[in-house]
């Protein structure tokens, strides 16, 4: 009998693997795309990642009179959905936006499913943007430096929290912590929103976020929005950068739309194009604005040497973290 | 006066054609899973639970809660005309009810029934509208030291106050922080009971743990017979109260109500208890107690009430503290946690729009029941005569379905498959797996809070009783730990609880 259904299965693989060769042999010659896009989302409905990609998937959908359905497969800092792009076809058809959590998760967990850069084509930078240092409103500190001074004098008395292992808050803490050689207290917390609401409950001293995030808290008096990771003055509040104090500090958590390894030139190229043509258009510069961030729209090729330059200094940040893969 | 406008905020959303069609289908299929004996609102929201992955998480717990309320009132009715309780809240319901029906006067049991429950839904929905605020203002005084006390707090009270043995319960509970533990750890990531399995990072799929050890185990459990039905049809003549009857029903109508919501408040307690302590009390002040058993209308009146006022009421701790006060709202807060939603003071704050919603939504949809409930009636007898042979294999398909698509993988439906084992074997063992269901779920935030609170105390646990809320509570649950374990007030406990079953 067991003999039998393994016969039964071989034949159904058998037959399935050819009805699939066949389909690839047709879609080589098929244009781009031939049928619904996948375009994953390694986070919960409602965050940030998928404010941005709401802002391009319809107008992807319409430049190419084909639906594009959006999965929300969150776990373990991205690397659920990132895997399941791994493991789909290379033809387009499957897409995943990451965070700068992709370039992070090779140094933090051992045993990862699929290889960074490897199992993957980047097809663009999306955007680029800063954190917002919220403090509580307790804290007596009027600027960067005030605080730098204070945790210098006091060593591990501050806390932050962090959205958890992996995410760009922390590396932008550890950097923080890096470059002024100080020493803030990291706070793990399960996402942003639990993070914020104990800051806004003095429970925790601060929080790096984005504007958007820490905005509702700085408005109703319980968080102050004390800096930023980027350059420049931020928002219309003018929140100073962290940089005016410390000479050369950045930090940018970023988008980009990757596609698996193997996937054509021919459909990076279309979805690249088609993806600088949206950026382009001045509604779409307003949505992404409204949310004070920049889009950008890169080529494959700078999406890739920009992925592997945020790896390396990934690394360097991990490493002066303390961190080891798990 | 603010709280209006808050309504006004919650109607708006509840009132938007999509949240109405879904609160009338949460209704609807609430009051067909009522009537239905053997399947509970516990097992059906389980079902329903990947539906609302893909909604609105306002849309997903209006649906939810709809089941939740719709069932309370189906249960009343299988109870009338059946003398079967069709949900534990309504064995009570069978006593008066039914003879009611006998009597000839099922229409007005009926009739009785709904609008009693409609009157304490709509009393019970006010008291949420207006306490939900007061205890938003004491939000942010909850740290993570606060949130691991009540925590301890919740879980120790619902163990307590779970029907059957204590030391059962407190091994459900246990069982269900172990299971809790699976998964990454928060602060270092360190994998935990894994096995190498990728998917298991984030913990058992809690709704396969949920549909195993409720939707599957009460399936298997209530196949072993088909029983046969006696139903009686009622007249719709019939349905209308006469003036006698209604003065009869209207003092205990509105004591059940206070009862309930009092009652619905407590961790443990809601529908059931409430319905059991109204009947009690109708007895006792009955001028002629001799009747209740024989189709007394306050015996009837007073509980139906009060399971509804308990029902809605219950929703309170879930929607303030994040504290599930009984299975369906430990199923809600999982609902929430999906959303990323984390349920506790902040919701009110944070997502106005559902908080407010969802309450708006409890009235209306109670309005829906009443009138959805008189003229459906003969639908409904039809319904209770379908046979499980047909039933079963329908609803086994769905849920495998809702299963798979939860990660569009099988390993959901292998863990549901494995739960419902386990789900038997703690039915033959009388043990009640809500407390592992509460255990799983709290288990892993009171850990996230015990271990945040250390972290930012640098290990010291003087940290817990320097927070004047976290001493109360920690003491109180320590106070119920000491209670329970006197074996004199053990034995008064067990005597209550016979005398009420």
């Amino acid at each position: 009998m067991g003999k039998i259904i393994r016969k039964l299965r071989l034949a159904a693989i058998f037959a399935m693997v050819s009805a699939f060769s066949v389909a690839g042999a047709f879609a080589q010659n098929a244009p781009y795309p031939a049928k619904p896009i996948k375009l994953i989302i390694p986070y919960a409905p409602g965050g940030g990642t998928d404010a941005v990609a709401a802002v391009f998937s319809d107008k992807l959908a319409r430049k190419f009179g084909q639906p594009v359905v959006k999965e929300n497969h969150a776990g373990s800092n991205s690397v659920l959905g990132t895997a399941l792009l791994a493991d789909a076809a290379p033809d387009g058809h499957t897409l995943l936006v990451v965070t700068g959590a992709i370039a992070n998760n090779p140094f933090l967990y051992a045993k990862l499913p699929y290889k960074t850069p490897e199992s993957f084509v980047p097809v663009s930078i999306l955007t680029t943007y800063p954190f917002v240092l919220g403090i509580r409103s307790g804290l007596p500190f009027k600027n960067m430096q005030e605080l730098i001074d204070y945790a210098k004098a006091n060593p591990g008395k501050l806390t932050a929290g962090t959205p958890g292992r992996g995410a760009g808050a922390q590396l932008a803490l550890g950097l923080l912590n890096k470059s002024a050689g100080i020493q803030i207290r990291e706070i793990p917390f399960k996402g942003a929103g639990d993070s914020l609401n104990n800051v806004a409950g003095g429970f925790v001293d601060m929080v790096f976020s984005g504007y958007e995030t820490v905005r509702p808290f700085v408005e109703s008096g319980k968080m102050k929005a004390f800096a930023h990771t980027g350059t420049g003055a931020l928002g219309n509040e003018k929140i100073p950068a962290i940089a005016d104090t410390i000479p050369g500090f950045e930090y940018q958590n970023w988008l980009a739309l990757i596609a698996p390894a193997g996937t054509p030139a021919a459909v990076t190229d279309k979805l690249n194009g088609t993806l600088k043509e949206i950026f382009a258009e001045q509604d779409t510069k307003d949505r992404l604005a409204g949310q004070n961030i920049m889009g950008i729209a890169s080529s494959s090729t700078e999406a890739k040497s920009y992925l592997a330059k945020e790896m390396t200094t990934s690394k360097a940040v991990i490493e002066s973290m303390g961190l080891k893969p798990e | 006066m603010e709280f209006l406008n808050h309504l006004g905020l919650g109607f708006e959303a509840a009132l938007s054609l999509n949240n109405l069609t879904f609160c009338f289908i949460g209704v609807l299929v609430g009051t067909a899973i009522g009537i239905l004996p053997g399947l509970g609102p516990l097992a059906t929201i389980a079902m329903l639970l990947p539906l609302t992955y893909s909604l609105d998480p306002v849309t997903g717990l209006i649906m939810i809660s709809g089941i939740y309320y719709g069932a309370q009132y189906g249960g009343s009715t299988t109870a009338i005309l059946v003398n079967l309780p069709g949900e534990s809240s309504s064995v009570v319901s069978c006593l008066d009810g039914h003879q009611m029906a006998r009597n000839g006067r099922a229409g007005a049991a009926l009739a009785i029934a709904a609008i009693g429950s409609f009157f304490a839904g709509t009393i019970a929905t006010m008291l949420i509208a207006a306490f939900s605020p007061v205890l938003a203002e004491v939000a942010f005084l909850f740290g993570p030291v606060e949130y691991f006390a009540m925590m301890v707090l919740g879980l120790t009270a619902a163990t307590l106050l779970a029907h059957g043995s204590f030391i059962k319960g407190v091994a459900m509970v246990l069982t269900g922080l172990i299971l809790g533990l699976v998964g990454a750890d928060i602060n270092s990531g360190t994998y935990r009971f894994t096995f190498g399995y990728f998917s298991l990072t984030e913990g058992i799929e809690f709704v396969a743990v949920a549909m195993g050890l409720f939707a599957f185990t009460d399936i298997v459990t209530n196949i072993r017979g088909d029983q046969a039905r006696d139903v009686t049809t009622p007249s719709l003549r019939n349905l209308w109260v006469n003036g006698k009857e209604a003065k009869e029903a209207a003092l205990p109508v509105v004591r059940g109500t206070a009862i309930g919501s009092v009652l619905g408040l407590l961790p443990g307690g809601g529908a059931m208890i409430s319905s059991f302590a109204s009947y009690a009390i109708e007895k006792r002040l009955a001028k002629r107690p001799e009747e209740f058993g024989h189709g007394a209308i306050a015996g009837l009146a007073g509980p139906e009430a009060a399971n509804n006022a308990g029902a809605q009421t219950s929703f309170i701790p879930m929607l303030t503290l994040g504290i599930p006060s009984n299975g369906v709202m430990a199923l809600m807060i999982g609902a929430l946690m999906v959303h990323n939603i984390a349920p506790g003071p902040y919701v009110m704050v944070s997502n106005p729009e559902v908080f407010w919603g969802l309450i708006a939504s409890m009235w209306i949809g109670n309005a829906m029941l009443v009138v959805l409930n008189l003229p459906l009636i003969p639908l409904w007898v039809r319904l209770i005569q379908v046979h499980y042979w047909i039933l079963y294999p329908i609803i086994l398909t769905v849920c495998c379905v809702g299963l798979f698509s939860i990660e569009n993988s099988l390993q959901p439906i292998y863990f549901a498959a494995g739960f419902t084992l386990v789900g038997c074997l703690f039915w033959r063992f009388r043990a009640e797996a809500a407390p592992l269901l509460l255990g799983f779920i709290l288990g892993p935030l009171m850990e996230e809070h015990f271990r945040r609170a250390l972290l930012l105390s640098n290990g010291d646990l003087a940290i817990f009783y320097r927070s004047p809320l976290s001493i109360v509570m920690l003491s109180v649950a320590a106070v119920m730990c000491l209670v329970i374990l006197l074996p004199q007030i053990r034995r008064s406990r067990s005597v209550a609880f016979t005398e009420n079953a």
